[in-house]
């Protein structure tokens, strides 16, 4: 859990405590598209998971990035 | 805020992914904006390509500051790369590069005939390669018109896939076979160009793996034709084309012997024990010995730095069967009981070459810290601690390319080498005189010709020290006035009989009628003090005299590094005629005897 908010802190610059589960590509305005490449890709890397397409497309709040993740991970 | 400033944001941190240089970018932006560089950005990047690609003017920014360089770098518009080349007054030039990279995707080119490639017919790909490759002829021809800088033309990565399958290759010209005789085609046009170069990025491509070069998920949600984080190690390859343009070319790498070039200890192993052969465990040794004996072999300077008895070291240097690097590959030894530091400064002031040029190799890692910390100008390599991975390490080097590659410089590496000979055949020499007797020196003095107008030329940008007038100039100037019949060009090769030390000295004579001038009288620091200057001297008087020229004159412009030629025209007999300011004119009657040192032996016509 502690590694998945890191990468995304280090995703958005922002700081760990400031990762919350209700931030969204709606109410979090770093969050554009590029950055939701970074995030996924930076979320494989370090983790050794793969996302799919579909994943992808439908993650829209910090909550369902880390429900899929952490299902990947177990 | 100066640059040194800006690299203690950076220098502790290590950045892995694109997010890391993004965020590093970021800060550095942020606090250029509140506390400006005191100096301006000291290098023009243009990037110009056919898609967006996020995170490379960032990745390579942070690139460029972690070795001391405070960049500007232009992106060009998403897919405006031809508009930006053709039109003159576009904000391309009006940026006025220092080096532009061109990065056209193989996609952009082939259109819709990369997902359909059998829909056109083999004359019509034929046709089709014939169109690109004068496309970008023409592309290029304009952008060298409009500029001076340097230009790094991509080739084109190859599609590793066929629907045609094994047919592939049965066809006139095969989908993947037009893109393979395009790039091939980019190189054969550019091979002796100066200004252009074809980065290899197929080389790239196939070095990371194809299929981890797109991530496909990514490549149809964000267009991105090539993985986020794989920007970082692109721009790395950039570093190489970058680092030349900047003179920070290093020319000498030092080894560590244990555990370095062999595995094990001398001092405890002894000789038979070392690890070091065509066995399992010594041929990584083995093999990283052959990778350095081809870069001694295109003119890699190599020395010793290690903490050894002096004479188990030599011993296995000089009787180890499998040691392909022989005692003559080296150009200093420091195998001794003194600190790393101390030797590497001994090396340093031996070949007289600066310490910012040197690579340095050792498995331990403190001394790897003390090195890198006491001079910090030495590149040094992190390591790796399984020797099957020091080939690797070596071959990441990007630092030892150079624009161009002379005779010469191919010959870097044996000629420092020879000059440890011939130091140690001074030292037990008796005096000087005897000393340049013995070496048996040969020069050869030979007119101005397509084979060494290169080398000339690179001796006027690069001699500092025995350089009468320091005047730098380009092939192209040389070619001038080899071609003008008001001109002589002469370039001299000096030989010994510790070996061949190449074209090593320079003279440019105007001819004004009954007087010849001294344009330009130069020789490398490797050989000067054997009177070869006296020499050179004696035969261009006996020329004069036989063109029935009356007077020589000598012309010595002073610089701040030019005190070895200081007092050669008042040593030799010229007459001083007239200063102002740093400048000097000296004058020799052509027919005043002069004579030659007898142990010099010429060739010339």
């Amino acid at each position: 859990m502690k590694q998945i908010d890191e990468i995304i802190a280090r995703v958005f610059d922002i700081e760990q405590d400031e990762v919350k589960d209700d931030l969204s590509r709606y109410n979090f305005e770093e969050w554009d598209s590029l950055h939701h490449l970074l995030l996924i890709s930076e979320l494989e890397k370090d983790l050794k998971i793969k996302i799919t397409i579909d994943e992808m497309a439908n993650i829209e709040t910090i909550k369902q990035l880390k429900d899929i993740v952490i299902t990947k991970l177990n | 805020m100066t640059i040194n400033n800006l690299k203690t944001i950076i220098d502790n941190k290590d950045p892995n992914t694109l997010s890391d240089y993004l965020n590093l970018y970021k800060k550095v932006q942020k606090e250029l904006k509140s506390n400006p560089s005191d100096k301006p950005e000291s290098l023009k990047v243009a990037l110009l390509s056919s898609f967006t690609i996020n995170g490379l003017k960032e990745a390579l920014f942070i690139k460029l500051l972690k070795i001391g360089i405070l960049s500007d770098i232009y992106v060009g518009g998403y897919n405006q790369y031809n508009q930006e080349i053709l039109n003159s007054k576009s904000d391309l030039y009006s940026f006025n590069p220092d080096i532009i990279f061109i990065f056209i995707d193989t996609k952009t080119i082939l259109g819709e005939d990369y997902f359909l490639p059998y829909l056109i017919s083999d004359n019509e790909r034929e046709t089709w390669l014939e169109n690109t490759k004068n496309h970008f002829q023409l592309l290029v021809n304009k952008l060298k018109e409009q500029t001076t800088a340097k230009i790094i033309f991509h080739n084109f990565e190859v599609p590793v896939y066929s629907p045609l399958g094994i047919l592939e290759n049965k066809q006139n010209l095969g989908f993947k076979e037009a893109i393979i005789k395009l790039n091939l085609n980019l190189t054969e046009h550019y091979r002796s160009d100066g200004q252009l170069f074809i980065y290899d990025y197929e080389n790239f491509c196939s070095n990371i793996g194809k299929k981890n070069l797109v991530n496909p998920k990514m490549y149809y949600m964000g267009d991105l034709k090539l993985d986020l984080q794989m920007i970082p190690p692109l721009a790395e390859e950039y570093l190489s084309y970058i680092k030349p343009l900047k003179a920070m070319t290093k020319k000498c790498i030092v080894l560590d012997l244990d555990n370095t070039l062999w595995g094990g200890i001398i001092g405890e192993d002894s000789i038979e024990g070392i690890k070091l052969g065509p066995t399992p465990e010594g041929r990584a040794f083995f093999e990283f010995q052959k990778y350095l004996l081809s870069l001694y072999n295109r003119g890699i300077i190599l020395a010793i730095n290690s903490k050894n008895n002096f004479e188990d070291a030599i011993n296995v240097i000089r009787n180890h069967p499998n040691m392909i690097l022989k005692e003559t590959c080296f150009a200093s030894f420091q195998i001794n009981w003194n600190d790393k530091v101390s030797n590497m400064k001994s090396i340093a002031k031996e070949l007289n070459i600066g310490l910012d040029s040197f690579i340095y190799f050792d498995d331990d890692k403190l001394w790897r810290e003390i090195v890198s910390s006491s001079i910090p100008e030495i590149l040094v390599v992190n390591m790796p601690e399984d020797p099957a991975l020091y080939c690797q390490a070596l071959q990441e080097i990007n630092d030892l390319n150079t624009y161009t590659l002379t005779e010469e410089d191919k010959n870097k590496g044996k000629q420092y080498a020879q000059q440890r000979e011939r130091q140690v055949f001074h030292q037990s020499a008796t005096d000087l005189s005897d000393f340049l007797k013995g070496l048996q020196m040969v020069l050869t003095i030979e007119e101005a010709n397509k084979f060494n107008i290169p080398r000339i030329s690179q001796l006027t940008l690069k001699t500092n020290q025995f350089n009468m007038t320091t005047r730098r100039y380009q092939e192209e100037m040389i070619r001038n006035f080899a071609q003008d019949e008001n001109y002589k060009v002469y370039a001299v090769q000096v030989e010994d009989k510790f070996g061949d030390n190449g074209i090593t000295g320079v003279l440019i004579i105007k001819k004004d009628n009954h007087k010849w001038i001294l344009d330009t009288f130069l020789l490398s620091c490797r050989i000067i003090g054997r009177r070869i200057e006296e020499t050179i001297l004696a035969y261009i008087l006996d020329k004069a005299k036989q063109e029935n020229v009356k007077e020589l004159l000598g012309e010595f412009i002073q610089t701040k590094k030019n005190t070895p030629a200081k007092d050669f025209f008042s040593n030799n007999g010229f007459t001083l005629v007239d200063k102002i300011d740093q400048s000097e004119i000296w004058t020799y009657d052509v027919n005043k005897e002069f004579q030659y040192p007898d142990f010099i032996h010429i060739k010339g016509d």
